[in-house]
């Protein structure tokens, strides 16, 4: 037995996974993050710095890395992206000003070397506003169809309402299990 | 004699004995040494199968060029007329592409900062090659936003209303700003203009800008010189790049970048935050009409709860020392706003007058 099946068998037995949420700011990920760890969401103020939860789910241990989206923060993105399974990149759907910058930061994380393993999910947030694009825009204005590095779903979800969030969830989960724990 | 006899077949025996045992010792000892030397042979060689940098170099080469063929093939095919099922064999390729990947990045446990860091590259190569190829063989229709268009049609010329009219309708993604790109206006939105919508607005001079009713945000980019007067906002206030402006808003939120010398008369329930900014000064919301409380239910925004003290510098992070970049404003007269317009309004039309006199003479 390697040292390298070794560590992996490590990893097996504790099922853990680390997740980075990014996005521009104002796009909800801390409250997606709090929403799905059942917080109230109430009192979410700008996020200065960063937010980490690890909660349970499916009998995984899920280590939530959310890191504020200012653009002075931005730079301090990838100090985080270390040993990422999964990649969860918020979308605020009624922000149509920025969509162009949301693409443009989104395409310089897939570029990354350390974030080559991850699986991405894009969450269109914010659903439940009337001027939100659904998933679809969303999906054509990012170019999503021409990722080809990355295991990718997008998805329209809501944290307010909680549409769509779990099983979205379980997507990334699933799929980031089935590359780390399945090894034979 | 017989008893000497006896003594020496005992010696004899005993000598033989020692030989066979000795002999018998000697064979095990060598056995064994064997058997370790085999054992550890084998196990050398398993690991090395697996995990052997130069395995994963092998493996990794023969995998590459075999995609790199795959790749050119295509191309060379690509001369002759019908082709199969092309966005199949693509993704065949990206799939392939994929799992080296993976590959990669399982193996790097073990391999060295430059050779990580050659095999990616090797990788992206061959993942530009593949998309380029895609490219050449199957275009892609492109996506892209049309031209700005404002919405305010009422106040353009008619020349340029006619123009709009015309049934070339943009798509329903493209984005449109509700009010751009004027100078010396007076822009009023009623509230069903406004309510419960996203106001979007950009590349203001000069202008007075008010929004009636509750807006569900606003968002502004770029605006010079203008007033901007606000009813409560569901959501956020999300500005850039705002010089010398003054602004009268109630909001969730507020976000500022990248302005300055602004002056801001707010009421926020949650959070403002600035950053990139200078010279903000800050004044409690003091802009008062008719409908005031009316669009502060509906707006949802707790109107006795207001934290416009506090405001987060995103480049100033010492919590002991004051930001440079912001102040309240104090010992200072709440502005009157209808006389605020008043004025605007007088301006406007007094430069009118100079601009037709000057087109007269």
């Amino acid at each position: 037995m390697g040292f390298l099946t070794v560590l992996k068998k490590m990893r097996q037995k504790e099922k853990e996974m680390r997740i980075l949420l990014l996005g521009l700011d104002n796009a909800g990920k801390t409250t997606i993050l709090k929403r799905f760890n059942g917080e109230p969401i109430d009192s979410i103020s700008p996020t200065l710095g960063f937010n980490i939860k690890t909660l349970e789910h499916n009998g995984y241990t899920l280590n939530m890395w959310d890191v504020g989206g200012q653009k002075s923060l931005r730079s301090y993105w990838r100090n985080y992206f270390e040993c990422t399974d999964g990649l969860v990149w918020v979308v605020d759907s009624a922000d149509r000003m920025r969509m162009e910058s949301c693409k443009e930061e989104m395409q310089v994380l897939l570029q990354e070397e350390r974030l080559a393993g991850a699986t991405l999910l894009v969450l269109c947030n914010k659903q439940d506003l009337p001027g939100a694009l659904n998933s679809n825009e969303i999906k054509e204005i990012l170019s999503l169809d021409d990722i080809t590095t990355h295991h990718w779903l997008v998805v329209g979800v809501s944290a307010v309402t909680g549409e769509k969030l779990l099983s979205s969830m379980d997507w990334l989960i699933d799929d980031i299990a089935k590359r780390i724990f399945t090894l034979d | 004699m017989a008893e000497m006899d006896k003594q020496l077949e005992g010696t004899v025996d005993a000598c033989a004995r020692k030989d066979y045992l000795l002999e018998r010792l000697n064979k095990r000892n060598k056995d064994r040494q064997n058997y370790l030397d085999v054992k550890l042979e084998q196990r050398s060689k398993e690991s090395a199968l697996n995990e052997g940098v130069d395995y994963f170099a092998q493996a990794f080469g023969e995998r590459a060029c075999e995609i790199e063929q795959r790749i050119s093939t295509l191309q060379l095919d690509s001369g002759d007329a019908p082709l199969p099922d092309l966005s199949k064999l693509f993704g065949d390729i990206t799939l392939q592409i994929q799992e080296l990947q993976n590959y990669l990045t399982a193996s790097t446990m073990f391999l060295s900062d430059f050779k990580i860091k050659s095999c990616q590259n090797a990788l992206n190569a061959l993942t530009s090659a593949c998309d380029e190829a895609r490219q050449r063989l199957m275009p892609k229709k492109k996506f892209g936003f049309s031209g700005k268009k404002t919405l305010v049609k009422q106040k353009l010329p008619p020349a340029l209303s006619k123009v709009d009219g015309t049934p070339k309708t943009a798509p329903c993604s493209s984005f449109t700003w509700t009010i751009a790109n004027r100078s010396n206006a007076h822009i009023v939105l009623s509230a069903e203009q406004v309510n419960g919508k996203d106001i979007t607005i950009s590349n203001l001079h000069k202008c007075l800008v008010e929004l009636q009713g509750h807006a569900g945000s606003v968002q502004i980019s770029n605006a010079n010189q203008c007033t901007l007067l606000c009813g409560p906002v569901s959501r956020s206030f999300f500005a850039e790049q705002l010089n010398r402006c003054t602004v009268a808003i109630a909001c969730q939120q507020l976000r500022l970048h990248s302005s300055q010398s602004t002056r801001i008369y707010l009421h926020v329930t949650c959070r403002a935050i600035i950053e990139d900014c200078r010279q903000i000064e800050i004044d409690v919301y003091n802009y008062d009409y008719a409908e005031l409380e009316s669009d502060y239910e509906q707006s949802g925004l707790n109107k006795s709860q207001n934290n416009y003290t506090d405001v987060a510098d995103f480049n100033w992070l010492s919590p002991d020392v004051h930001s440079p970049n912001w102040q309240l404003l104090k010992d200072h007269a709440a502005p009157n706003w209808s006389a605020v317009r008043r004025d605007f309004l007088n301006r406007i039309s007094s430069e009118a007058d100079v601009k037709d006199d000057a087109s007269i003479i």
